[in-house]
């Protein structure tokens, strides 16, 4: 029986370690492209900038807390800074847009590469040793990603509910006309969101770059995780991208428990397009 | 008929080359000729329809895999068709279908595409047994049932592309226009929009299948980066800059990129993925003129 808790237990702590790592990776993107609108195909690239930022800080000497503020100001300039240059002249959401920041994002990855070759860098987690629960033990950087997840989220929901600055994200992302004519600036409003969502990339880069090797070509699955993230949660502010990433959590840990590698990977494939569809399909109803 | 003319002396032209030139370009000029029709089927839902079909190599590397896997010594090439088209279709038509019945905008469609297509990339490369893995599948022969020639290939590449333009200048053609311009209309005067749109994609699916099987017999080879973001992103770029709706147009940029791609990449090898990027940078600031930001934003 104890070992039947602590079965249940370890799966629970996975899933919950799991889904903070998605949050932190997609939340660049729900600001970016949920709030913002600006469908920004190089967010995984500027994850992975913002790993590269903190590993090589940390090997300059800086301390990994500074590394991660680091990383998180250079990503949200380099975004901002292609926002402002080219982005921002383009239609919303249009393919310009799209295939500009995918070029942006090749730009990246083959710029890392050349700089600093293709294979993995190490950075140490800051935090380590274990974390005992009972009936189950995680190592203690998973637990403070964890808490950065928890802490990242509830900021995010506060703010976006329960302040000004978020009513006016939101007037910004609803009813961007109406916000223009209360006297809100839109264009500025979304470079701010512009910003804090490339900050936010550069600040997951950096938190999960002590968990694997950190390699120019984490782009893509780090994308692939993101508009998951973005895609099931809509542009509604609130909650929706904190379920949508336990959805996700839940469904990986599960499937990879229970099955095979190839299998779990199409099962989480299929559920994330079913509940893809559905969300929006519910969303997208007058 | 300017258009399909010039499509037809593009191919006329290709018909002659590959006579003229050595095996190895001759080999090349049909992959691109091959990769084009690719392009140029998902012109049909993506520049005349408005999808973005984001994944748009999604079918060509389920075609590539059917013909590594089942048609790798050069023979049972319609297996091979028949197995991609099962897939690729039956994949596509029932989930365009129910995303559109569920009002999923179609830019949301064009990334679930673009999902689908990265997530079997990551599938593949996890199974190393009958799909090869991450070194993928190579050594497929020639398809047998063309006397190992590539005239016939590109034979059927001048099919496609001829019923590409049929299509796009058909009934089916305009009604998909119509769904593009004036969806509320042609919604208003009883036409079933995610009907249309379902066909659209599942026709580029059905090309993109073909030109997938027949690219593999030429190259010999088939891998995994066929489904990843780059070669799925690219077709985007080669139908934007060839003029989205002109079925020829995505042929002509994709053949011309495939060459050059062939000739300069190999030179510039190290340097060359990031001149692409700052070259589709640059690019896009010319295309937002011509970007139908509109059409991928109604219902």
């Amino acid at each position: 029986m104890p070992n039947e808790i602590g079965t249940v237990v370890t799966f629970i702590l996975d899933i919950l370690v799991s889904a903070g790592g998605i949050f932190l990776v997609a939340s660049g993107l729900v600001v970016v492209y949920g709030w913002a609108r600006l469908i920004n195909m190089a967010h995984g690239d500027l994850v992975m900038v913002g790993a590269y930022t903190c590993v090589i800080a940390v090997d300059s000497g800086f301390p990994y807390w500074l590394s991660t503020l680091l990383a998180a100001a250079l990503v949200g300039l380099v975004l901002l800074a292609g926002h402002l240059a080219v982005f921002k002249r383009m239609p919303q959401e249009g393919m310009s847009t799209l295939l500009a920041t995918w070029g942006l994002g090749l730009m990246l990855t083959e710029g890392v590469r050349l700089l600093y070759g293709p294979g993995g860098r190490f950075v140490d987690p800051p935090v380590t040793g274990l974390v005992t629960f009972p009936g189950g033990v995680l190592p203690a950087y998973q637990v403070a990603l964890f808490g950065v997840a928890v802490v990242l989220a509830g900021v995010a929901v506060f703010v976006t509910t329960r302040t000004r600055l978020g009513l006016r994200v939101r007037a910004v992302v609803e009813r961007p006309d109406a916000a223009a004519m209360s006297g809100l600036n839109p264009g500025r409003q979304r470079s701010a969101l512009v910003l804090m969502g490339g900050g936010l990339a550069g600040l997951a880069g950096a938190v999960i770059a002590p968990m694997a090797p950190v390699t120019p070509y984490l782009g893509p699955v780090y994308s692939t995780t993101a508009f998951s993230i973005v895609l099931m949660s809509g542009t509604r502010v609130g909650v929706m991208p904190i379920m949508a990433a336990l959805f996700l959590g839940t469904t990986r840990v599960a499937t990879q428990t229970f099955l095979s590698p190839s299998i779990a990977a199409i099962a989480t494939l299929v559920l994330s397009i079913v509940a893809i569809i559905a969300v929006q399909g519910r969303l997208s109803r007058p | 008929v300017s258009r399909q003319l010039l499509a037809a002396a593009i191919l006329a032209a290709a018909l002659v080359l590959v006579a003229a030139l050595p095996d190895y370009r001759a080999r090349v000029l049909v992959a691109a000729v091959l990769a084009g029709i690719m392009a140029s089927a998902t012109d049909l839902p993506t520049g005349v329809g408005g999808v973005p079909l984001f994944g748009a190599a999604f079918p060509f590397g389920i075609g590539a895999y059917a013909a590594g896997v089942l048609a790798s010594d050069g023979n049972h090439l319609s297996a091979a068709f028949a197995a991609a088209v099962v897939i690729a279709v039956g994949i596509w038509f029932p989930l365009t279908l129910v995303a559109f019945r569920l009002r999923v905008t179609p830019l949301q469609f064009g990334l679930i595409t673009l999902l689908l297509s990265i997530a079997v990339e990551q599938v593949i490369m996890a199974t190393p047994g009958a799909v090869g893995g991450s070194n993928g599948l190579s050594g497929i022969r020639p398809a047998m049932a063309f006397g190992r020639s590539l005239w016939p290939i590109l034979g059927c590449g001048l099919g496609m592309l001829g019923l590409l333009f049929w299509i796009r200048g058909s009934e089916f053609g305009l009604l998909l226009r119509a769904t593009r311009d004036e969806p509320i209309r042609a919604e208003a005067l009883g036409y079933d929009i995610p009907s249309i749109r379902s066909c659209a994609v599942a026709i580029a699916a059905l090309f993109g299948c073909f030109a997938g099987v027949l690219s593999a017999s030429v190259t010999g080879v088939a891998y995994p980066a066929m489904f990843g973001l780059t070669s799925n992103l690219i077709v985007l770029v080669w139908v934007a800059l060839g003029r989205p709706g002109t079925i020829v147009g995505p042929l002509i940029t994709t053949v011309v990129y495939r060459i050059v791609q062939t000739e300069l990449g190999s030179r510039f090898q190290n340097h060359y993925l990031f001149v692409l990027g700052l070259t589709i940078v640059v690019s896009s600031l010319w295309l937002r003129g011509r970007d139908r930001a509109d059409n991928a934003t109604v219902p």
